[in-house]
């Protein structure tokens, strides 16, 4: 560009060019235009400018740019309508992370999940609440069960006949074994232990002890117990105080209270 | 958690006390919780007595337990936990309704309804576990009875889906939707304590 008519210096000049760089002629407002105009009559080299703007300006304008197809219009007019299905899918988007997070499962769509909802500003406003409020949720607390509760649940059982010390076919097994041998001595004939006269009260009010406490009442006290002048000389009652928990529970003393009506009673079961 | 081994559940079943009282030991505190926070909100005073219960239930009916199902014996047991406490509750709230007609206007449980729109209450990290009860308590038990059973059982738990669905006999898709509504119920309730 030509400089020989310009002065650095001219304050008319640079006004000139500061308004040709700042924008087109057409959009300069018309006292600028008109004191460029001015200028440019007296100032080849800013004249020279002002054309060259022109011939831009008139350039650009005639670029013509082909109308969007119907496709296009469809789209925009669909990216338009988005904003309250976006809504829909932007909660379907934080559910699907959600339950991918909670499964803890490798899933390629995990990423581009947790892109969505960090750069989704609705996805990540509501993701935010929803995290303060599941932690309100976590921190939930719930008490535990109270001191003896496995105590009381065992009593239940075996107030309800669901509890035996051991298996209820080895215990039958232990008393028959009992009662052969015990007719093999009576048979035999040794003297030593004396048979029975009476019908074996004191076995089945052990035995009937045993269904109500459990716990470890050896074969040996059923047998003693078929002997009360003899070997072993107990009521039923006192052997299964012998046998009970250290801490026994009420359930231990309801079935005490029935262990002794049943033998006043003579329920012998 | 671990499933109850077979060996010790045969052993139950033939009325063996150790085996008992080893399953009742590692089942207690998660079925007490459990009892807890689906009734606890009504029946506070009842949740020891009735987690007693459904031991007992349990232990009648351990002959019904098949493990070639499929299914696992804490998941089979806590079948018996949802039937019961809503059993009971559907009871309670049958006898409200009939004793006392007019103490209820909509006929719906008789609980303390959530804190209205507008309160004040500010969470921080200092808040007490009574007031964390107290809140998270308040929007649970105003859950459907299957969205709390779900969110209780995933959420505390940690149960898997298809637990789940055996628990509440039906499909997982169905324990999906029931989880996903129940938390967007749960954080809205929340959300309008400003928490």
């Amino acid at each position: 560009m030509a400089t020989e008519s310009r002065s650095p210096l001219d304050p008319a000049c640079s006004r000139a060019s500061t308004a040709l760089i700042a924008a087109f002629p057409r959009d300069l407002d018309r006292e600028t235009l008109a004191a460029l105009e001015s200028h440019c009559a007296s100032c080849s080299t800013c004249a020279a400018e002002f054309a060259q703007a022109r011939d831009q300006e008139l350039l650009l304008r005639a670029w013509s740019v082909p109308a969007p197809s119907s496709r296009s219009t469809d789209r925009f007019v669909a990216a338009i309508a988005i904003d309250g299905a976006q809504r829909a899918v932007c909660a379907r988007k934080r559910e699907a992370l959600e339950h991918a997070l909670r499964d803890e499962r490798f899933d390629p769509q995990v990423a581009a999940l947790r892109a969505h909802v960090a750069t989704c500003a609705h996805c990540a406003e509501a993701w935010s609440t929803d995290h303060v409020a599941d932690r309100l949720l976590r921190a939930w607390p719930a008490p535990t069960p109270p001191h003896g509760f496995v105590d009381a649940v065992l009593a239940r059982l075996r107030v309800s006949g669901l509890l035996h010390g051991a298996p209820l076919r080895m215990r039958m097994a232990w008393a028959a074994a009992a009662a052969i041998l015990l007719g093999t001595f009576a048979w035999l004939g040794f003297g030593v232990l004396p048979a029975p006269t009476s019908p074996p009260v004191a076995v089945v009010d052990v035995e009937h002890a045993i269904d109500r406490f459990g716990g470890d009442v050896h074969v040996v006290n059923v047998m003693n117990a078929q002997f009360p002048a003899g070997i072993g000389s107990f009521a039923p009652t006192a052997v299964a105080l012998e046998r009970a928990p250290s801490q026994p529970g009420a359930g231990f003393h309801r079935a005490l209270r029935k262990v002794r009506r049943d033998a006043a009673g003579g329920d012998q079961r | 958690m671990h499933d109850v081994p077979e060996q010790i559940i045969e052993r139950a079943r033939a009325g063996d006390e150790s085996a008992v009282r080893a399953i009742v030991e590692h089942l207690q505190v998660p079925m007490y919780q459990t009892v807890h926070r689906l009734i606890g909100g009504r029946l506070a005073n009842d949740v020891e007595d009735v987690t007693q219960e459904i031991f007992l239930k349990v232990f009648r009916t351990l002959d019904r337990f098949d493990p070639r199902r499929g299914v696992r014996f804490t998941t089979w047991v806590y079948a018996y936990v949802k039937n019961h406490c809503f059993d009971l509750l559907k009871k309670r709230r049958l006898n409200a309704i009939s004793l006392d007609a007019e103490a209820s206007s909509t006929g719906d449980d008789m609980q303390p309804r959530f804190e209205p729109e507008g309160a004040t209450l500010q969470p921080s990290d200092q808040m007490s576990a009574a007031e964390i009860d107290r809140l998270v308590r308040a929007a649970v038990d105003e859950l459907p009875e299957d969205q709390r059973v779900a969110f209780v059982l995933r959420e505390y738990q940690d149960l898997d889906y298809r637990e789940i669905a055996q628990v509440m006999e039906c499909s997982e898709g169905t324990v999906k939707s029931r989880l996903h509504r129940a938390r967007e119920a749960l954080r809205q309730r929340l959300r309008r304590l400003k928490v």
